[in-house]
């Protein structure tokens, strides 16, 4: 499988990286935008808890997280160093256990 | 006399006066003083983007990255996923928050409802236009709302009705 297209890689990740039990999280407030930095391998869940973000290692924007969809942000880095986010849909169901645990 | 008309904007002109940080003194004079002809160049696009076509489904290029036999793949799993229900493939495929417009971007007017509703505007506009010209047969509908098919907040939909 893809790592950057498929919904089950990203789970994975998201497993490995914060860890299910045990990750940090402390009630982010959002509201239309997003914090494309936050502290390493954590995630933080929105205000009304219907969406989750995920950091890692570098404390970089990776995945957004919610009962329909993930989304992955890829980071592409130009000639001069610069790094901009890339957006996409991954493919595939948010899978039952991920749901049960942000109670979705 | 001479009889004058002025057609106003699919823009509210007035919505400058909502901006937190004002370039100039009207909206043509903020573009100008604020875009350099690439980003002009990369937000039209966003106003009329790449669309395509696979099987009779109708989707943003840019949120449905497959092509030729892979796009058919693609939209096989879709089909798993959705038990074939078109209208529910094309509202998640083409379902974007308005913050993933804005990467990296986040400032004040994004909390600013008449702004965002402006912006949700000039989207559905442009793309329901576009749709019109490529499949004036069809009614193809654009629309936004709040959270539509799991986005964050405002979010932009596209799907045949």
């Amino acid at each position: 499988m893809d790592r950057r297209t498929d919904v089950s890689i990203a789970i994975l990740d998201f497993v490995f990286t914060v860890g299910v039990f045990g990750a940090l999280g402390s009630g982010f407030s959002f509201s239309t935008g997003f914090i494309v930095t936050g502290a390493a391998n954590s995630y933080y869940s929105t205000a009304n808890g219907e969406h989750v973000f995920v950091y890692d290692g570098q404390g970089k924007l990776i995945y957004d997280l919610s009962a329909n969809r993930v989304k992955a942000f890829n980071i592409n880095v130009n000639p001069a160093g610069q790094e901009f986010y890339q957006l996409f849909k991954l493919d595939g169901a948010v899978p039952q256990f991920i749901k049960d645990l942000f109670g979705w | 006399m001479e009889k004058t008309n002025l057609y106003k904007s699919v823009v509210d002109d007035s919505i400058f006066y909502e901006f937190k940080e004002q370039r100039g003194i009207t909206l043509f004079n903020h573009s100008a003083n604020s875009n350099y002809i690439e980003d002009f160049i990369s937000v039209a696009y966003v106003l009329c983007p790449n669309i395509i076509e696979v099987n009779g489904y109708v989707f943003i290029a840019d949120f449905f990255d497959a092509r030729g036999d892979k796009a058919t793949d693609k939209l096989l799993k879709l089909e798993v996923q959705f038990n074939s229900d078109k209208k529910k493939i094309e509202q998640w495929v083409n379902s974007w928050s308005f913050g993933d417009f804005f990467l990296g971007k986040d400032c004040e007017s994004m909390d600013n409802e008449k702004i965002l509703k402006q912006f949700g505007d000039i989207l559905v506009y442009n793309w329901t236009r576009r749709a019109k010209e490529l499949f004036p047969n069809r009614n193809i509908v654009v629309e936004y709302g709040e959270g539509l098919m799991g986005e964050l907040g405002l979010s932009i939909m596209l799907y045949e009705q």
